[in-house]
Parts: C-alpha cells; structure tokens; sequence
C-alpha cells in the first residue's frame, strides 16, 4: 500500500479548509507529539533565539 | 474527504498518551490530526446516567467537572492513566475504569458514539442513530456498528462525540488488601469473591493486584534494594490482591469488607496452595487515601526504574490469570527485565486484564530489541493458551490474525466501505 507524502500545495488547500492556525507542517511541532505521547509534554510553537 | 482524493494517510490523536502501542505514526509521513481542541463537555444526564464529550476531554477535565457540579455522580476514568489522557481514548482502546471489575469492559460503558468516516460520511451508532433518540441505548437499530470501532485505533474514522455511563459517586470507600505468596491464591481467593456475582462482587469496584516488583519498580533502579527480604521486612506479601470497595452507607461498606474478610479466611483455612501465606495487609490512612484518589497518576513512575516503560497487556480468563503470570514474569527475568506484573478482574472475574510492566532503557537500541525478542516469544506461547493481547503491535502481533483468517477478512472488508482508500492510520490492525 502505497500513500502520497504531504507537499506544500496538501498544505494551502488543509489551510484552506480549516484555517492557518490549524494546519502545520513545521517540524518542530510534529516531533514534539512524540515527546507527548512518551513524556506528556505540551505542544507549542518554538522561539527563535532573538524573539 | 481531500485526504481519501489525494490517498494521504491520516493519524487521528486525542490525548496521544497510549501507554502501549497506538501512539501515532510519525514517519514516513501523512497527516496527524489533532482533536484535541475539542473539548467540550455537551451534556451531563443525571436522570439517564449518560455524559456526552467530544475527543479532546480529558479524564482530568471530566473527574473535575463533575466533582464540581454533579458530585453524586463520577464518570467510569480509567485509573493509572495519566489525568491528560482522554474519556474517548479510554473508550475506542477498551481500558480498564475504576467500575470495570463490577460493571465490566471499559468499552461497555460507552452508550454511542458520532464518527466522521474518510467517505465523508457522518455515523451515529446505537439509539442516536434516530435523529430524535436520547443516547440511552447502545444496541440501538438493528446490529451494532459501534462495537466495529472499538478497538479500532483510529483506523475505520474520526470520532466526534461518545456517550459515556456515569455511575454514583458515594461517600462510603475503602481499600482491602490481601496479602499472599503466589499468584495461584491471589486468582482463587479473588475468583470466589468475584463470583458472588451479587451484593459485594459489585461493591468492590476496582479489584486489582500483582507482586512486590510493582512497588520496586516505581523507584530508580540504582535506588532501591532488589532483594525481596527488604520489601518483606516492610509487610509487603510476594502477591496481593486490593479490593477497592464503595458502598452507599458506612453499614454496607461495613458489611462488604467483613464479608470479604471472612472469605478469605475461609479459603486460607480450607483450599489455600500455601496458607501460612494468606494474610491481610494493613493499610495506613494515608495509603488508603491514596489508593482512592482519582485520578491518579499511578502509573507514570514506572519510567523512573530505567528511562522507559511499556505496558504489554492480554486478556484471559480469569481462571488463567495465575498461569499467565507465572509464565510472563519467567520470561520478564529471562530477557533480563524485573517481573513486574498488574492483574486487574473485568465484570466480576469474568476475565483478567493481565499487564506486565517492562521497565527498559529507551534510550539504547539493544534494549527495544530485547523487549520486541520478549514480546514475539510470549505472543506464541499466549496465542496458542487462547489468551488474547489488547492493543496489537502490528509487528508481532499480527500472527493472532494468522489464527483468525476470516474474523480478518471481514475487519478488512469492513475498513474498505468506511475508508476506501485505507487512509486511516495505516500500519495499525495490519488494516492494511
């Protein structure tokens, strides 16, 4: 079984559907639903180093 | 719907906190879909004993509001899960509720459900399946399709909304514990308890037990002596059994605790492997205070031994709990691991729920080989006794499907007509 991987274009139209709060593809945020499944740690954006 | 066009895998998560193996899929890649912003608590029917949430409350969330707002009541939460997990995660993975030992199956006391399947279609099972129907009955029109989503782990749709029974909350609530040197006394004593069927078998909601490396096991390896002599020297027995009894007057739970008292006696005097064994364990306040608090977090020192942990759980019959203890935690110190082993009866001893504890390092790569090595040799030997695992691992448990070729083939068939393109959370199930 073979499945389509995510682009940038998959991205706009799930934007397009539910809005840019709610679709990500920002990697950061994809790894840390891992730290939550093992460690329950929360999601968030990260900082940049001068924010 | 734009997934099943574009054939883009999709992980449903709620709480994403499965001790086990249904934690989403991260890699290769696909769409994670995270519900856990809905979190609204819709109703809460006293009168019909029925809640309703959406997949983003959390046991934490539901325990709290209703302690607040109908303290009479309390929703069946799982115990030992962490209080950021889910009331519908709990459902669709079938746990183990501090009603289950009296009332049965943590799945049986979800009444109906609403699922957005990948075809775009919206279901709703049981007596909600009548636009005008209350969530009163799980059975609903003609055959059930909820039960074809229990278990599921996100692979056949989104659930949206569930109806969960809520059960009274009373004032009156202790703990007895019965100490014993092996599991075969802990299955018989609690078997005759459990099979009263009436009266006590009910009030002792939660009947759970194991064996002293459960209390190692929650402490840091290096920290603890591993000698059983040191947790004897503290009263702890090699095996115990807790029953966890609620009652609605103090008279009753009087009578509950005697009853179960006397049992025991009775089986220590009379049918008892090892007699000399079979003794009670007194309990200090404040353990009983803990014992009873809920949510707990119970389960979360497990991780402390040695960076990981993983709950590998089966269910037998009752009567086989003991055998599948001895055999499991043999197999525990043969790979290398403490024999840590939860017991738990479901609906009044008519099945265990059976958990060893693998306490391991996550951090090194030979160590989740050593536990994959573990789990394959035990899964062989527990398919074959009949035992069933409750949350598969794809990779190993797979061979129970080798067992069960067409109970498969219509799972499958069934997948196909809710999620043609078999998006939904691939590689769980082996669906695909």
């Amino acid at each position: 079984m073979s499945y389509k991987l995510p682009n940038e274009k998959d991205l706009e139209a799930m934007i397009g559907i539910v809005g840019k709060e709610y679709a990500t593809n920002n990697k950061a945020i994809t790894a840390s639903y891992l730290a939550k499944s093992v460690m329950g740690l929360e999601i968030c954006y990260p900082k940049a180093d001068n924010d | 719907m734009y997934c099943t066009q574009e054939k883009i895998a999709v992980s449903p998560v709620s709480g994403g906190l499965s001790g086990g193996f249904s934690c989403p899929t991260i890699k290769p890649g696909g769409v994670l879909l995270d519900l856990g912003r809905m979190k609204r608590i819709i109703e809460i029917d006293e009168e019909n004993r029925f809640a309703i949430v959406e997949p983003g409350v959390t046991i934490g969330e539901l325990w709290a509001y209703m302690h607040k707002n109908t303290p009479d009541w309390a929703p069946p939460i799982p115990d030992g899960a962490p209080p950021a997990s889910t009331v519908m995660g709990d459902a669709i993975d079938r746990g183990f509720s501090l009603y289950t030992s009296s009332v049965g199956p943590q799945g049986d006391n979800f009444m109906c459900a609403e699922v957005v399947f990948p075809n775009g279609d919206v279901l709703r099972t049981g007596s909600w399946a009548l636009p005008t129907a209350k969530p009163f009955y799980k059975y609903g029109l003609g055959p059930d399709m909820w039960s074809l989503l229990m278990g599921s782990q996100g692979t056949m749709g989104v659930i949206t909304k569930v109806a969960v029974k809520i059960y009274p909350h009373p004032e009156f609530k202790t703990i007895v514990v019965w100490g014993m040197s092996n599991p075969y006394d802990m299955q018989n004593l609690t078997l005759e308890i459990q099979k009263q069927e009436f009266g006590i078998a009910h009030n002792t909601v939660m009947v759970q037990g194991g064996n002293y490396p459960l209390v190692m096991t929650r402490w840091p390896k290096d920290k603890v002596p591993r000698d059983y002599e040191f947790y004897k020297e503290l009263g702890i027995s090699k095996w115990w059994m807790n029953f966890e009894c609620w009652a609605q007057t103090q008279e009753e739970l009087d009578y509950v605790t005697n009853r179960i008292d006397k049992m025991a006696k009775d089986y220590k005097a009379n049918r008892a492997k090892d007699p000399d064994s079979i003794k009670p364990q007194e309990l200090h306040p404040k353990q009983i205070a803990s014992r009873l608090k809920k949510p707990n977090k119970i389960a979360v020192p497990y991780g402390l031994w040695d960076a990981g942990f993983l709950f590998i759980t089966w269910y037998t019959p009752w009567p086989e709990c003991a055998h599948f203890c001895e055999v499991y935690c043999d197999a525990m110190e043969k790979y290398g691991f403490p024999p840590t082993m939860w017991v738990a009866s479901i609906e009044r001893g008519r099945q265990a729920i059976c958990m060893p504890i693998i306490c391991f390092d996550s951090t090194k790569t030979k160590e989740l080989e050593r536990v994959q090595e573990l789990n394959r040799e035990t899964t062989e030997y527990g398919l074959k006794q009949g035992w069933l695992n409750y949350r598969p691992d794809p990779f190993i448990h797979i061979e129970a499907y080798y067992q069960s070729g067409i109970y498969w083939k219509y799972l499958r068939a069934f997948k196909k007509l809710v999620d043609p393109n078999m998006i939904m959370h691939p590689g769980r199930l082996a669906l695909p």
